[in-house]
């Protein structure tokens, strides 16, 4: 590091590294609020430009392309929730109906407004005797405005049990629709039939937004009681909607949900746990699932089912494991998780390679620290994650320089030692022929550049000495090196 | 099992990068309001990790807009699995390093004889803020402060440094002794003009 006689004045290099990385590596400079504006719409003109206030499943250029390698795994997942919660309730209610959009003539295709959770909420009124073929002629005057919105359909249509039924219904609808609205139509039907866009896992996700528009809000109350006090008309078509946060949990985690209606009256909640809930419209609710299993949970009001959800509950998983390197580089682990199903192994070397064995082995190419991740799953969301590094060093080390050239053409400029910077208690003293020590480091990253440590002047050419010693690990015995070195500009 | 405390922590952190993540799968459709959203959560940030690769202000700002033009090209690359801000400082790093080696003033090996001189502070080493430190980053010469960034800073080994910037471990060594001395003789005038 430094010389004695000027420690007090320089930080070493260690120290002076930490400095830099301490003050900076979270600095976040103050920017005020025209700055961000003004960089704002520097980057927004360089980016591609979005269709004009079209979806943009009709596939315009950069936007499409982005679209289709857009697959992330997040959109896949919630895809894969809404579909799920979807195709439960389809068991018991029949899908029907278009929910109500404002008469508006925007087509909703992006909605700004949305909620953190992935609800996947439905405006579904049931039908207690199932008749598909009936279902597009059911359908109220109010539901069959020329502005429904056939994008909200088609993403409802997840469930495959009702996809066949949507082209269809978008068909009839495009009928009495003005020209460019049937078009619109038609792009987003066709993009149902690529599942995997993302446009689809959107459209999804904007559904309770759509059902919540006013207009519908407004009608359904009286087509609600109608239909619940008749015996014959078998729909109970209220406008209840029940969100849950998520509906695959961890034992033990909270189900938290919420209840929207238009009405002020209290609903019961029962779930198959044994749970009696009272929510008011508006209010949220949470309760414990302890056991892991499949639980119902059903909302009434009095003697009339108005929604059943099924929430899912894994066994909370526990990663653990141990792991160690040979001196061959061969990584050994042993899993110790608990209540997992499913691993996910990642080595830590950025060779992408990855594992799903329980206990994998796996070999490593180059010496270094790596940062070993276990993944143990119960289901897709109930997770947990370990991590553990270790350490690769080989048995006997590299070369050891003999020779540095330090006339500053970047090649063998300083002392170069084959020394992995993880090693420990390291230091370098480096001797002149006299006998004189003119260097010394415990830095296993420094390369020494040939001059004098106290006054910073270049060493004249010719032979010296050094000595190095470290350990390649905690708990090895030192090693110890001595070397002739020449110094040759 | 786990204590329902621990766990309304866990779900606040779920909770917290969803919001992100939401926010990334609404760019992914290209929402332009949620690609606004983005950038203004993240561009302050994000100009501090450009301020320490940059010469100036200025150049960090275009360094910073090339960064997000970059990174909603490249958001569907993101893994959902991961921390977001962590993936995003990672791309700016590279973006960073990227733009330096392509306006590089090629000053690898120059000394730097003319940077200017930094006014001292009148607190201690110890104190220094870190404008005063990134002033004295911007006084070294492009080559010396690329390496000293990514070693010291981001961490990176000198294997990693001599891969991305096509040079060899000996001459990323080197760089960074001499950033470090640059460094070390600028504080100690400072910590010499204050006593």
């Amino acid at each position: 590091m430094t010389a004695p006689h000027d420690a007090s004045h320089t930080p070493s290099d260690r120290a002076l590294d930490e400095l830099f990385a301490q003050r900076l590596k979270h600095h976040t400079p103050k920017v005020d609020a025209t700055q961000t504006q003004a960089a704002w719409q520097a980057v927004d003109s360089r980016l591609p430009k979005p269709g004009s206030g079209v979806p943009q499943s009709g596939g315009s250029g950069g936007a499409a392309s982005v679209g289709k390698t857009a697959l992330s795994p997040l959109v896949k997942g919630l895809a894969a929730v809404l579909t799920s919660g979807l195709s439960l309730l389809i068991g018991v209610a029949l899908w029907w109906g278009t929910p109500e959009e404002p008469p508006s003539t925007q087509v909703p295709a992006r909605r700004q407004t949305r909620d953190a959770a992935p609800v996947s909420e439905l405006l579904v009124p049931m039908l207690k005797k199932p008749s598909p073929e009936g279902a597009a002629g059911l359908r109220p005057p109010w539901r069959r405005k020329p502005g429904a919105s056939v994008g909200t359909e088609s993403g409802r249509s997840g469930a495959e049990a009702s996809q066949a039924r949507v082209p269809q219904a978008a068909e009839a609808e495009a009928d009495d629709r003005p020209p460019e609205q049937a078009s619109v139509s038609a792009h987003a039907v066709a993009d149902k039939n690529a599942p995997q866009s993302p446009e689809m896992g959107f459209s999804q996700s904007h559904a309770p937004t759509t059902a919540a528009a006013p207009g519908a809000r407004q009608k359904a109350p009286e087509d609600a009681d109608r239909n619940a006090r008749s015996t014959e008309t078998t729909m109970a078509a209220e406008l209840v909607r029940l969100h849950l946060a998520d509906t695959q949990l961890c034992s033990g985690e909270l189900c938290r949900g919420r209840v929207e209606a238009d009405t002020t009256t209290v609903f019961e909640l029962t779930t198959s746990a044994g749970h009696h809930l009272y929510p008011r419209s508006g209010e949220s609710f949470a309760f414990q699932l302890q056991e892991p299993g499949r639980y119902l949970l059903e909302l009434r009001r009095g003697d009339t089912s108005l929604r059943r959800r099924w929430v899912e509950v894994s066994p909370s998983p526990e990663a653990r494991f141990a792991a160690e390197v040979n001196a061959s580089g061969v990584l050994h682990v042993t899993n110790r998780s608990r209540q997992a199903r499913r691993y996910q192994w990642n080595f830590g070397d950025g060779s992408g390679q990855s594992s799903m064995q329980a206990a994998p082995t796996y070999t490593y190419r180059d010496t270094g620290r790596y940062r070993v991740r276990l993944v143990a799953l119960a289901s897709a969301s109930c997770r947990d994650t370990a991590y553990r590094e270790v350490a690769f060093y080989p048995s006997e080390e590299l070369s050891w320089p003999t020779i540095i050239t330090p006339e500053g053409d970047g090649k063998n400029d300083c002392l170069d030692l084959p020394v992995a910077s993880s090693c420990r208690d390291f230091s370098l003293k480096v001797f002149d022929r006299d006998g004189r020590l003119i260097f010394e480091s415990n830095d296993p990253e420094e390369c020494w550049d040939a001059r004098y440590q106290a006054s910073g002047r270049k060493c004249p050419n010719g032979s010296y000495r050094y000595l190095v010693t470290y350990r390649t690990a905690p708990g090895n015995a030192s090693r110890q090196v001595v070397r002739s070195l020449i110094i040759q500009r | 099992m786990w204590s329902s405390s621990r766990k309304d922590l866990k779900i606040e952190a779920r909770m917290a990068r969803d919001s992100d993540a939401i926010l990334v799968a609404r760019c992914l459709c290209q929402e332009r309001e949620a690609q606004r959203q983005l950038f203004e959560r993240y561009h302050s940030r994000m100009l501090g990790v450009c301020l320490r690769y940059a010469q100036s202000r200025q150049e960090a700002e275009d360094m910073t807009q090339e960064g997000f033009v970059r990174l909603f090209n490249k958001l569907s690359y993101f893994d959902s699995e991961r921390n977001f801000e962590a993936w995003m400082t990672t791309l700016f790093v590279h973006n960073a390093i990227d733009y330096m080696r392509r306006h590089s003033r090629h000053q690898h090996f120059d000394q730097p004889e003319n940077a200017p001189e930094i006014a001292a502070p009148a607190e201690a080493l110890e104190r220094l803020e870190a404008d005063d430190l990134l002033n004295l980053l911007h006084a070294l010469p492009d080559g010396y402060r690329l390496v000293f960034n990514m070693y010291a800073i981001e961490g990176f080994s000198h294997k990693d440094i001599a891969e991305k910037l096509g040079i060899n471990e000996g001459t990323s060594k080197s760089q960074l002794a001499k950033a470090r001395r640059w460094l070390k003789k600028k504080l100690e005038a400072i910590k010499a003009a204050e006593s």
